[in-house]
Parts: C-alpha cells; structure tokens; sequence
C-alpha cells in the first residue's frame, strides 16, 4: 500500500543554513509517525513545508500517491492536511465555534446579496463535532481566552477533525498541559488513528512518543539519521540517535 | 439540572460581560446629568445640539481608528489625512469644482492615505506607529502645500452649494435645528457595527488582533484584510472631514494634529484594547459622547477647554485601569473551595424546586405549591447562612495560613541574622 502522505527528498535552506537536508517520510494512513529530535534538528521546518507554511527548495510532497502542489496553508488545507501548532494556533479573542471555523467561515446571503455570517450554523456544527469526539466545553460562545490548556487543544484537533483531516500534524500537542489533560490528548491521537487518519507527531516527549506512535522518524542536524519501528525499538537507541552516537540507515 | 447550570453560567457571564458594557454608558449618563445640575443651561436643546455637533468629525476618524486598533494596529494619521483631504477638496472648490465632486474628492483623498498607510502596514509590514506617523507628517504636508498655506472656505448656508451644511445640520426656516448629522452618524455606526459583528471582515479583524499567526495559519489572506481596515479608516477619514467642513466651514491648514489622539482616547474609554482583539463600535461612540459632553459642559461650569483636555486625560487613565483589572479578574484562575460547591449544588436544587413549583402552579395544586414554598425559603435561608458560615471558615483558615507563613519566615531571617552575626 502507498502512503498517504509522503515527502521525497525535500530540502529547505535559510541563507547558508541547510535546515532539512533531503529528507523523505512517508505515513499511512490510521498510522501515527512521530519526529524526534533535537532542538534545531529541523523538524518543525519539516511539517512546515508539509503544511505549506514554508515552500520547499528541493522535493515533492506526495497525497495519496499523487504530486501535491503545496504553497500556501490554504493548498495543504484543501487537501487535507491539517496542522495543530506549538501554540495553538487559535485566535484567543473569538468564541469557541468562530475558532473552529477561522478562516472558512460559513456566511450566508442578507437581504440577498450581501454575505454575512450564519452564527447559528456554526455554533451548531461545532457543538456535533465535539459531541463525536467527546469533548465537554460549558459553552462555545465562550472566548477561547477563558479555555484550559487541554480544552484549547481539543478545540484545535476538533477544528480538523469538522474540516475532514486526513493527515494531521501535530506540535508539541502535550507541551504546556498538566498530566491528566496530557493523558486526554493521547487518548484523542488513539482515537483519531481508529479514524483512519495519518498523524505526524513533533514532540520533545518520549513517554508520549512511546505510547501512541506506530513509527519513530529521529532527525539530526536537518538530516534524518533513522526510521523505526517502534515495536523493533528501546528509548535507549532513540536516545542514542538523536543525540547523535550511533547511525542507523 | 442542564438547565439551571446553563443559567447560572449565565448570571457569572451577565456580571463578567454586563459590567463592561454598562459602565462607559453609565460614566456618559451620569456626566451629562452632572452639567445638567450644576451646569448653566445644560438641559437645553441648543447644547444637546452642540455636543452631537462637537462630535461629529471626531467620531467618524474614531470609528475608523477602532477597526485600526482591533486589528493590534494604530493610525496617527487619521486626523491629518481628515483635514488635507477637506483642504484639497476646498481648494478644488475655489478652482470651479463643483459641489459633489469636491465632496467626492474629498472621501477619495482620504481613501488614497489610507490606502497608502495600508501598503505600508500589510505589504511592507512596517510598523503601524511608525507608517502612520509618516503619513501624518506627509498628509500635513500636502494639506498646506495644496492650499499655499491659505484656509480653505466652504459656502456658507444660502449661498451655491450651502445645501451640504444640512447633511449634518439642518436649520429650518423658522430657526429651528435638526442635527441631521447624528441620524449619519448612527447609520455609519450601525454599518461599521454590523461589519464588525457579522462579516468576514469583522471576525477576522478580531482574529488578526487577537493572534495574527493563527490566522495566517487558518487561511486568513491577513495582508488583504489589514489593507482593507486602513482603508476602511481613510474613508471615514473623508466623511469626517466633509462633516467638519460643514459644521466648522473654515478649515486651516494647521489644524488636525492631536485629532488623532482623541480619536485613540475615545476608542480607548470605549473599552478598545490597545493590545488588539476587542472593541465594539458602540463604544467608542460612547467615549466620543463622553468627550463631547465634557467639551460642552466644562465651559458651562466656567471652566475652560484646558480643563476638557485634563479630565480627557484622566478619564483615559480611568479607562486603562479598569480594564486592566477587568482583564486581570477574567485571566485569575478561579479555583473552587467547598463552599463553591456547596453553593452551587444547592443553588441547582433550589432551582429545581422552582420549575417543580411553577409547573404544580399552572396545574392549579394548591396544597402542593404552598408546601414547595416552604420547603424553599427554609432552603434559601439555611444556604445563605450555610454559605457564609464556610466562607468565613475558609478566610479563617487562609489567614491562618498566611500567618504561619510569615512566621516561618521571620523565623528564617533571625536565624540568618544570627549567622551573620556569628
């Protein structure tokens, strides 16, 4: 089976710094793939070019078997392609469903022509998704600001989830959260790969990395030094390889 | 019990959101009651009149510096651009420019600033203060170099093309007055509310003030929306010019600088962060009013416009601080002790009792419903006191703690004293 989503041999240079050096990765869907490594390795240049935040010098990006032409956040978007950032990414001042809906917002025509937003609809579809994802928030005309770390998480995961991600990329997704939200995090990553959805996970966290991912991707100096399995590995060899005493092709 | 939890949050979220709403409009009733006491002839019609009139041209720049501000921009330039523009439009007029072109020329001008201060801001990605300060200087410039450093005239009323003065004041033949100017006024305010409110634009006006990463990252085109509110600011810019052309009828190339400064300072009272991400229309027309009414009410107590600028300035400071606290308030981490819970609990049960009474009400059980009532007042009355008897308990117990603390901590630093003594 092909993957889902895959990058070939992509680079990405800042001025005389090679930031991702030919890399490839590959991810199937209802799989989670975490990036390891260090801070500087490269990997978050790495899903940016996947999510279009940064076009890449070199490479292709692969959807679905197919050549994806991906420039901008919008083209990933269409696609499917959806990203979670370090920092959330949400707009702190707008109320939970306008979050979920930033940027594609659904209007609908006043006085037949011009176009405003329907709050209702929106407010409606948001309240199904989190319903689907068993997410408890006391009320989503409520700014997000007024949030737990945890809810805005799930928040942003349940914006893919509506928008119909098929590859979700996630960022340090339990970075600034305390334990139990951590644990309702992972339980959701669980719960979108039984979605069938393709997930990459950046994180810092070898517990978390240990707990839902399939594969282990560890990057080193823009370089990927290795492709686990993580049945087939210990922390101990990741460890090692991302801290650069051992080379696994 | 879904529905009493839900109007709870609502009462919190009344307390939290209605006290923001109501103070500026409170602050603006109780000032114009105020000079009506104490001042001379405050309650008139003449004067009402007099502070729509005084703010007018303010209000309009200050309705295009909220979208600025929302954005977590700033324009300084909004008061000059407002009066090069009429300048030039003036000076058109003098040339054989007919009336409405001139009035056109006018909002177009504004519009170019504008626009300029748009590719400044959102292209270049300059900063707002610095791009904006430049375009003040610029459009001063070129207010002054266009009418030669002359005042600009428009016809007065009675004269060819006089009938523009009605748009915004409208004498009628009997000597009566007619601010036609507020009904503009509000209709620009209604429409810049409703683009705020229910728009694309507005909702991602707010998200680019809120977080302008999230949403370049969501998709949002930010440059084309950021362009479009320095625009949107330009535009009103030329309206508030037009209007001061029309009350004022004289326009010197000097004036406009320091407009820009009431126009952030009503935003600001108005409730408008500076930080970017909130605001409403509604209040800044409320910090114009509150201006206006000290501009025409401080005269009235024989005082002069100095003094207006004074309390001008102390009520911006007031207006920072309590939001500031506010924000503060809404950022605290509230976490709740048992008597929190308590409290909600039986409030829960006590509301349940009440939908339990008004159904037995309508079923006319009259027994049941007299035996409901008291079975909820003996309720209200033992939570009441129930609650107030933990709370104290709670308090108790924290200066308790507090004072342990410092003990410790006295402890500590005559132990250290010792040492450095040995």
């Amino acid at each position: 089976m092909g993957y889902l989503i895959e990058t070939r041999n992509i680079t990405k240079r800042f001025g005389g710094l090679v930031a991702v050096d030919n890399v490839s990765l590959g991810v199937n869907a209802g799989e989670v793939v975490a990036v390891l490594g260090d801070n500087g390795a490269g990997k978050s240049t790495l899903i940016k070019m996947i999510s279009g935040v940064y076009p890449s010098d070199e490479g292709k990006i692969f959807f679905n078997g197919q050549e994806a032409d991906i420039n901008s956040p919008m083209d990933a978007l269409a696609i499917g392609i959806e990203t979670i950032y370090q920092d959330l990414a949400l707009a702190e001042n707008l109320n939970v469903y306008s979050n979920i809906f930033l940027g594609r917002e659904k209007t609908k025509k006043f006085m037949g022509f011009v176009p405003v937003l329907d709050h209702d609809y929106m407010h409606e579809e948001a309240s199904k998704v989190l319903k689907k994802l068993d997410i408890n928030i006391p009320s989503l005309r409520n700014n997000v600001r007024t949030l737990s770390g945890g809810q805005r998480q799930a928040v942003a995961i349940s914006r893919s989830i509506y928008w119909n991600a098929k590859v979700l990329i996630m960022d340090e997704p339990t970075a600034a959260l305390g334990v139990a939200q951590q644990k309702q995090v992972l339980d959701l990553v669980n719960t979108l790969k039984d979605h069938g959805i393709a997930v990459i996970l950046i994180s810092h966290q070898m517990h978390d990395v240990f707990e839902v991912a399939d594969r282990i991707v560890v990057m080193r100096r823009g370089e990927k030094v290795g492709d686990l399995v993580k049945a087939e590995t210990s922390t101990e060899e990741v460890v090692n390889l991302i801290v650069g005493s051992e080379m696994v092709k | 019990m879904g529905n009493s939890t839900i109007s709870i949050n609502r009462m919190q979220q009344f307390k939290e959101r209605g006290l923001k709403y109501i103070l500026a409009p409170a602050a603006l009733i109780i000032l114009y009651v105020f000079f009506g006491i104490f001042g001379r002839n405050y309650f008139s019609y003449p004067t009402l009149v007099n502070i729509i009139n005084a703010a007018f041209y303010i209000g309009f720049i200050a309705m295009g510096e909220t979208f600025i501000i929302i954005t977590g921009g700033i324009d300084l330039s909004v008061g000059t651009v407002m009066m090069a523009s009429t300048l030039i439009g003036g000076v058109a007029l003098k040339h054989g420019f007919p009336m409405v072109p001139s009035l056109i020329l006018i909002i177009l001008v504004g519009t170019a600033f504008g626009t300029l201060n748009g590719l400044m801001v959102a292209l270049i990605k300059m900063p707002p203060f610095i791009a904006t300060l430049g375009t003040m200087m610029i459009s001063m410039g070129v207010g002054s170099i266009v009418s030669n450093v002359q005042s600009a005239t428009f016809p007065i009323r009675g004269h060819e093309g006089g009938w523009f003065k009605s748009i915004f004041l409208y004498l009628s033949p009997s000597g009566g007055m007619i601010p036609t100017g507020a009904l503009l006024l509000l209709v620009v305010g209604v429409i810049c509310h409703l683009m705020l409110s229910s728009t694309k634009l507005g909702r991602y006006t707010y998200a680019i003030g809120s977080n302008i990463e999230a949403a370049r990252l969501s998709g949002v085109n930010v440059r084309k929306w950021q362009m479009m509110v320095y625009i949107i600011s330009g535009v009103l810019a030329g309206i508030g010019g037009i209007s001061y052309a029309a009350i004022y009828t004289t326009v010197l190339p000097a004036q406009g600088q320091g407009f820009e400064l009431y126009a952030i300072a009503a935003a600001v009272i108005g409730g408008t962060s500076l930080a970017g991400g909130i605001g409403t229309i509604w209040g800044t027309v409320i910090g114009v009013f509150i201006m206006s009414v000290l501009a025409t009410g401080l005269p009235s107590l024989n005082l002069q416009a100095h003094w207006q600028t004074f309390f001008t300035g102390v009520i911006v400071i007031g207006a920072v601080l309590l939001d500031m606290y506010r924000n503060k308030k809404a950022s605290e981490v509230h976490i709740e002790t048992p008597a929190d819970k308590y409290k909600k609990k039986e409030s829960e049960h006590i509301a349940e009792l009440k939908r339990e009474l008004v159904k037995e009400k309508s079923s006319g059980n009259s027994s049941r419903t007299a035996e409901l009532r008291k079975e909820l007042s003996s309720l209200q009355k033992e939570l009441k006191a129930e609650y107030s008897r933990m709370k104290a308990e709670e308090k108790a117990a924290k200066a308790r703690i507090r004072e342990e603390e410092r003990k410790a901590e006295r402890d500590f630093a005559e132990m250290l004293n010792k040492k450095n003594q040995e």
